[in-house]
């Protein structure tokens, strides 16, 4: 009896011994598969991100929403009517018509995620990447951290080393401002001048981090205002010696040899059609389109066709967007930038490049007809638009990207550059900073500066010396589409201003954008904007 | 967790169950089971040594043998439909069960093992064959759809093999799916299985993970409501668990054959406008508008097409089953094949089914015992281009409703007609797109179990899980340009322009491997005392693998393409594919459990479990949860002064408690860890921040219960409360930028509580008075349900995204604190003024409205018998909740009509402005309340001569979804489309959903 019981122990134990012993196998490690990996705890060269992640990340910068919505919807460039049941989409275009945005909008946390991932990989790239990536990786923080800056009025920062808990710590404007003109100095100082080779515009060059210091230094007074008081800055605040650096660095860029400005109106076109990597002449930076042999994803000029054009063109789009009667009246009517027909395009489209307004036309079996709405009446733009309650026909549409059209396919593709930093841009800060006080050491003034693009465009040369208003409506007939309309308002004092369809001045804080409720709650370093 | 303190726990937990342990002699007992009424014999009846729950089953002639310890006086003989009977453990013995309706003595499977219901401390529910839904039974939870309290079955269409929720005691998880833990013979399913869309319309709906189940296999279905009962399945158990137990051999070899033919239709239609109504309603329309109307007639192409027509059919689907098994005293057998054939009610919509079963086991010595069950699938599902969020120009049921009915289906050149004004032609939808898949699965598992001493079973099983799924999408090139759009860029590499491209036609090509591989130790104990106690004992480890591989790639056809070539070998040239993209995924789960059951005096039965899980999901160091669990349950009537007083009213009256422990990890692999990826174009990018704090979600219940029999066992009943209360809730949160990526997983603070009250009574309202006579059951169930989310703060997370043209960035859900879950939020819509433009309150503020959960479901099930026929005919009630109707939002407004879109006929004649904007209001949110007659059916047994070679011939008539009864404006208020935000599940939306359809089926049921 008891041996039979020790048998009977041994028994359990050892079945209890192969139950739980033999099993206990497994760490429970998680491994991963294929492209992904996991990003090594150290930094030190090893970083995880790469150059091309950075520049893949400015994508977010380009397309109809989001950072390009804020920075034209805000403006009189551009609005998004309501057109009976179509585009009401929750009010999210005309609240930025409106500026009655808030910490609630919908575009605005996408906006902050997708120009603060591009800011975290360029840290990444700056503070543990390879040594030979770091002054165009300086430049992109610099570029990216603008942005935040310019639309948020705070910037905060990780450092590469941080843990995943660490709550990152958040710059001031003006302290984000000082910050970023260091990355400039450093990437004018360890970057490399433009090759003039087809694309060359795609990377970053000493000639695209001067521009953009140029451009900070243009805006230095709106960047250091008081935050309580966005918009009470002067003349005076606009130093002679920045203005000066402005025109200095503008100079360089001039001198490096690459940029000019053409002679006609298509070399306008140049800048922005299919082909524009290879026929333009102005292109400081740019995102590669369709085609561009680059890393990341391309550019898709096709969202600012698509935006405007009506469902029944060639290139069939949407049917949102369109500029305002008071905008489009502001071009004189022989401005090339307003109006031209393209060859190579226009004859197979039936689009002009620029403005469209009035009856529509596109070409079937060769033959240029009418375009119908989808009533089936004749599609007439027309200058007259309400953001509330507009029908299929109403607004002026926009065609600053022209698409490449395949006639025998009667397909299109979209292979044109996205324009960051143009060379005329350039000359008009270097107008504008002559204004202000800065000198100039080669005999050029703002009148010369605005003729140059005046007489490119078909346009009367001016005959006397612009003063700033001139310079800014100038801007506006240059520059439509290109993402600047709401800096040059907010630095001009006129952002606040009513348009066509804002009918009211709105409250000083709107220069700053709020921000985005889900950040201020996942960040307790992050302070709402002033007014919000 | 300390894997060393794990193992030790577990050592001495089991030596100490086994410190009392000593071996006596043994006998031998033989007898014979028969029915007391006409001696017949009972097969598969048990024989156990009272107290236990192991022991023998009689063979098919009704003769067992069992070898006991001699100390064992008595035996407990039981079998399913009779009531139970003890009889002294000696030499040979003849015993007769008298058949009774009392369902005490019915065995219940409670995962790891099986249970008597008058034993069972938790909340379980069991079904079985007889009372499950007839008719055309697409996959097995609609076996049970609207049968049990408190469990809530919600199919989100009519899809053949569509997606499904089944919510057990209410959604208690924010973020992650709520559906419960599927075990098929004791092996969990990793379940998935299924690919997502291919096609460029909008995304389709999600699959049923149990579509690959024959559901004529299925002997049971046990639900473990409770946590008492769950938690055996630790980390997995919060939701509940679907035990699934597919049929065995049993007693003569026997052959069955079931066929059934179902036909069925659209049960509700749209009240659409006619081609005059149409034409009137654009005319009137622009008028009222004050634009001019005199092109309005282009609109008019004088045909007259019905696009419902179009679209939907009568469809017929055929089932035929085939099943042949024995048993006896060694070994049992089933082998079980099945075909199916289902139609949609839409063109090209279907799933073809072809199954095969096989469960075996044997004896091998005395103390030996091999199971293998293996069950092997493949199903051919076809699509229809039916999606959850399409925008403008609606994927095909969208297509359906809005195009112009004065157009041909097909123009003069024998294509499709297209009005080129950007609308989509819905049979172009349908013939122009060929998109199918091909999933197989086998699922298998082999068991052996050793008996180390009479008491103590060791065993060992080892399950596999495989699923394979290929979907092939295709594209024909003569759709127009309205068909094909948006780029492909695949992880940051464009592949040119490709409205070039699709003109040639394009296909899609998918691929999804899934391997899930389990391993289990299970070491089972199970003693009868002296003196009556018993105790039931179980330690065990179980390890599973999880792999999951996803492939896909996109073609375009060569240039000149004119028709639609459907073969991804032969007719994409490699060249005009992308490259491979797809993702792996593998995820371990780890788990040491132990359960202890103790008897004492078959009056009171405590129940005490607890699992150790370690996922591989979790960070270093937080990879192991403990889940506890107990229950006790105190058999009244044993008490000799109950018997006195409730005996007097009750023949059974019993009380359970439980309280409970259980886990969920319901989020993506990988989510504690930092992960970059590259793209094809070299950038690396990092694209998760990791997480090392994270853990699973708990939630902790607690519940009350009683089962009642009155009225001499002609009444059944039970009544149980519980509350539930889940912490820890999973949730992605926005990550405090500049990071990698927007979120990240993490607890949230607060908890989701769930109380209710479920009532189920089965009542034998006229009692046969002889065999044949007149007979009429009633079963009724109900339960109440009341959700709440606590302590949230002032986190709000908005869901349930609004589609249509319009409509971009649109939601109307909510949660939040002090509101139950899927809380609709938007303005309250008031009328329309002189204008005909929308009134709302309080300046269109947002404000918070009902709920999409149900407060209350119901299921009323009669069932009459006489003679020959049974018939049976189930109602099926659920209130207090609402439905956001989504396609009225984007399809039924007056503007529609300015723009050539059909709308429904109160829309031509309501006062609507046209120039009003369709914006999300509570003009669309309506009551869900609605009764259904979901099934009926009516069954006649043939008369089959004694000793014919036929054994038996059953004839059944059903009819399914025959009635609706409710005041929802859309088609059915059941019904749940996929409008989660950012991953943030969403209830209660319809948007152009696969309408559920009306069958009626014939069956023919024979054994041989």
């Amino acid at each position: 009896m008891k041996n039979n019981f020790i048998k009977q122990t041994a028994l359990y134990v050892a079945a209890i011994a192969v139950t739980i012993g033999t099993a206990s196998c497994s760490k429970l490690d998680e491994k991963v598969f294929g492209s992904k990996s996991i990003v090594a705890e150290t930094g030190g060269g090893n970083s995880s991100a790469n150059l091309e992640s950075v520049y893949e990340a400015t994508n977010a910068l380009i397309g109809q929403g989001n950072f390009f919505a804020f920075q034209e919807h805000s403006t009189d460039e551009l609005l998004g009517p309501t057109r009976g049941t179509d585009w009401d989409d929750f009010g999210t275009w005309r609240k930025i018509h409106l500026h009655a945005w808030d910490g609630a909008h919908n575009q605005l946390y996408d906006t902050w995620n997708g120009i603060n991932s591009g800011l975290f990989k360029a840290t990444l790239l700056v503070e543990a990447g390879a040594p030979g990536d770091k002054p165009a990786a300086q430049f992109l923080r610099a570029f990216i951290a603008t942005q935040v800056m310019d639309l948020f009025g705070q910037v905060p920062y990780r450092a590469a080393a941080d843990g995943p808990d660490v709550i990152p710590a958040v710059k001031t404007r003006a302290e984000a401002f000082d910050w970023i003109m260091g990355d400039l100095d450093a990437a004018i100082a360890g970057l490399p001048s433009n090759s003039g080779n087809i694309g060359a515009s795609r990377y970053a060059t000493k000639e695209a981090a001067q521009f953009l210091k140029a451009r900070l230094l243009l805006n230095k007074a709106v960047y250091k205002a008081d935050p309580q008081n966005p918009t009470a800055f002067g003349e005076a605040d606009f130093s002679a010696a920045d203005m000066s650096t402005v025109i200095e660095l503008v100079d360089d860029i001039t001198n490096s040899g690459r940029f000019s400005i053409g002679t006609d109106p298509a070399s306008y076109w140049n800048n922005f059609k299919w082909d524009n990597f290879e026929t333009s002449t102005e292109l400081i930076y740019t995102r590669g389109g369709e085609g561009a042999t680059q890393a990341g994803g391309n550019a898709g000029t096709n969202w600012y066709t698509g935006m405007g054009t009506h469902y029944n063109q060639t290139f069939s789009g949407w049917n949102g967007f369109t500029t305002t009667a008071d905008f489009y009246n502001s071009f004189h009517e022989e401005d090339g930038r307003r109006q031209s027909d393209i060859n190579g395009f226009t004859e197979l489209t039936g689009f002009n490049a620029g403005f469209l307004a009035g009856q529509q036309y596109k070409y079937v079996g060769g033959n240029r007809v009418q375009v119908k709405d989808r009533s089936g009446s004749p599609l007439i733009f027309t200058p007259d638009v309400s953001l509330f309650y507009s029908t299929e026909a109403k607004g002026i549409r926009t065609m600053k990207y022209p698409l490449k059209y395949d006639p025998v396919t009667l397909s299109n593709s979209q292979p044109n550059d996205f324009v960051f930093f143009r060379y005329a841009d350039a000359l008009l800060m270097q107008a504008e900073a002559i204004l202000r006080g800065g000198t100039d050491h080669h005999g050029e003034t703002p009148m010369t500066i605005l003729n140059q693009l005046r007489v490119r465009s078909g346009v009367e040369p001016l005959t006397a010396e612009p003063d700033l208003a001139e310079i800014l409506a100038e801007r506006g007939r240059e520059l439509y589409l290109e993402g600047v309309r709401r800096d040059d308002l907010i630095r001009f004092g006129k952002f606040n201003d009513p348009v066509n369809e804002r009918s009211t001045k709105s409250e000083a804080f709107k220069v700053v954008l709020p921000i985005p409720n889900q950040a201020v709650s996942s960040n307790p370093n992050l302070k709402q904007n002033f007014g919000y | 967790m300390n894997f060393k303190i794990v193992k030790s726990t577990f050592v001495g937990l089991f030596l100490g169950l086994l410190a009392v342990n000593a071996q006596a002699q043994n006998k031998t007992v033989t007898g014979k089971v028969l029915d007391a009424k006409d001696n017949t014999p009972i097969a598969a009846a048990s024989v156990v040594v009272k107290g236990a729950s192991a022991g023998t089953k009689t063979a098919a002639d009704g003769s067992f043998a069992i070898t006991i310890p001699s100390s064992v006086a008595k035996l407990v003989i039981s079998s399913v439909g009779y009531s139970s009977k003890e009889v002294g453990a000696e030499g040979s013995v003849i015993v007769s069960l008298n058949q009774t309706s009392s369902q005490l003595n019915d065995v219940v499977v409670v995962g790891y093992g099986t249970r008597k219901v008058k034993d069972a401390t938790g909340a379980v529910v069991s079904l079985s064959e007889k009372s499950f839904n007839k008719g055309m039974i697409a996959s097995p939870e609609q076996l049970l759809q609207g049968r049990i309290a408190g469990v809530n079955v919600t199919s989100n269409s009519g899809e053949p093999g569509g997606a499904v929720n089944i919510t057990i005691r209410g959604s208690s998880s924010v973020r992650s799916n709520n559906n419960p833990l599927y075990v098929v013979d004791g092996v969990p399913l990793y379940g998935g299985g299924t690919i997502g869309s291919g096609n460029d319309l909008g995304s389709t709906t999600a699959r049923n993970p149990l579509s690959f189940i024959n559901p004529n296999d299925i002997e049971n279905i046990s639900i473990l409501k409770d946590a008492s009962s769950a938690a055996i399945y630790g980390a997995r158990g919060a939701n509940g668990v679907v035990l699934i137990t597919t049929k065995s051999g049993k007693g003569k070899p026997s052959l069955t054959f079931n066929a059934t033919t179902s036909i069925s239709n659209p049960a509700q239609r749209y009240d659409l406008a006619s081609p005059q109504e149409f034409m009137y309603g654009i005319k009137k329309t622009l008028a009222d508008a004050g634009i001019d109307v005199t092109n309005v007639g282009s609109n008019d192409k004088g045909y007259s097409t019905d696009w419902q027509d179009q679209v939907f059919r009568t469809s017929i689907s055929n089932s035929y089953n085939l099943g042949w098994g024995y048993s006896n005293a060694k070994s049992a057998l089933k082998l079980n094949g099945s075909f199916d054939d289902q139609q949609g009610i839409i063109k090209t919509q279907g799933l073809k089914r072809m199954t095969f079963g096989l469960k075996y086991s044997n004896q091998l010595t005395s103390r030996l015992k091999l199971d293998v069950t293996l069950n092997s699938s493949t199903v051919n599902n076809s699509y229809a281009q039916v999606t959850n969020n399409a925008g403008y120009q609606g994927s095909l049921i969208g297509a359906m409703i809005s195009y112009n009915p004065t157009f041909p289906v097909y123009g003069t050149n024998g294509k499709w007609y297209d009005n080129q004004d950007g609308n989509r032609n819905p049979v172009a939808i349908i013939e122009g797109y060929n998109d199918k898949d091909v999933y197989k699965k086998i699922l298998a598992n082999i068991s052996l179990s050793y008996k180390l001493t009479n008491d103590l079973t060791y065993k060992l099983i080892y399950g596999v899980e495989n699923g394979s799924s290929t979907r092939n999408t295709f594209v024909d090139p003569n759709l127009g340009s309205a068909y094909s759009q948006g780029n492909i860029n695949i992880r940051g590499k464009d592949y040119g322009g490709v409205s070039t491209l699709f003109s040639h036609g394009r296909a899609a090509h998918q691929l999804l491997d899934q391997n899930s591989a389990v391993i289990e130790h299970t070491l089972n104990y199970d003693k009868t005392f002296k003196n009556g106690n018993s105790l039931q004992a179980l330690a065990a480890f179980s390890y599973q693998k999880t792999n999951d591989n996803y492939r896909a790639q996109q073609a375009w056809g060569p240039i000149g393409t004119t028709k639609m070539y459907t073969s991804w070998e032969k007719d994409y040239p490699v060249g005009n594919r992308t490259d491979v993209y797809g993702d792996s995924t593998q995820v371990e789960l780890q788990s040491y459990f132990s359960r202890v059951n103790y008897t004492i005096k078959d009056k009171y039965i405590f129940s005490a479990l607890a699992r150790i899980d370690g996922s591989s999901k979790f960070s270093k160091g937080n990879k192991y949860g403990t889940f506890p669990a107990f229950g006790f349950k105190w058999r009244a009537l044993e008490e000799r002064f109950a018997q006195k007083t409730l005996g007097k009213i009750f023949s059974n009256f019993d009380v359970r408690l439980n309280y409970g422990m259980t886990g969920n990890q319901e989020f993506p692999a990988y989510s504690s860890l930092a992960l970059q990826q590259e793209s094809f174009t070299g950038s690396i990018n990092v694209i998760t921040n990791s997480n090392p704090n994270l853990k699973w979600e708990t939630t902790t219940s607690t519940g009350a219960g009683i089962d009642f029999t009155l009225f001499n066992g002609r009444l059944n009943g039970t009544v149980d409360y519980f509350n539930k209360s889940t912490k820890d809730l999973l949730f992605l949160i926005s990550y405090p930028q500049p990071a990698a990526s927007a979120d990240r997983w993490v607890n949230l603070p607060g908890t989701v509580e769930n109380t209710g009250w479920e009532f189920s009574l089965d009542y034998q309202l006229v009692r046969p008075a002889y065999r044949g006579a007149f007979g009429w059951d009633v079963a009724y169930n109900m339960s109440f349900l009341k959700n709440n989310v606590k302590g949230f703060g002032s986190t709000v997370v908005n869901t349930g995204e609004v589609s249509g043209q319009g409509l971009s960035g649109a939601y109307a859900q909510t949660i939040r604190d002090g509101y139950p879950l899927f809380t609709f939020i938007m303005p309250t819509f008031l009328r329309f003024d002189a204008y005909g433009n929308a009134v709302y309150a309080n300046g269109a503020k947002d404000e918070l409205q009902g709920s999409a959960l149900p407060t209350f479901n119901a299921g009323l099930t009669n069932t009459f018998s006489y003679k020959k026929l049974s018939a049976s005919v189930f109602f099926n009630a659920v209130n207090g909740f609402y439905v956001y109707n989504n396609t009225a939002n984007a399809l039924f407004l007056k503007g529609s009509l300015k723009t050539a879109h059909n709308v429904t006929k109160e829309i031509v004649n309501n006062i609507e402005n046209s120039i009003n904007p369709g914006s999300v209001s509570s003009r669309f949110l309506e009551k869900g309340d609605y009764i259904r007659l979901a099934n009926a059916s009516l069954s006649y047994a043939v008369d089959v001569k004694k000793g014919s070679f036929i054994k038996g011939l059953n004839l059944t008539l059903s009819g399914q979804n025959l009635a609706l009864f409710t005041n929802y404006t859309g088609l059915d208020p059941e019904v749940n489309v996929d409008k989660s935000i950012n991953g943030v599940p969403s209830r209660g939306f319809d948007y152009t959903a696969t309408p559920r359809a009306k069958t009626i089926t014939f069956g023919i049921n024979a054994r041989f």
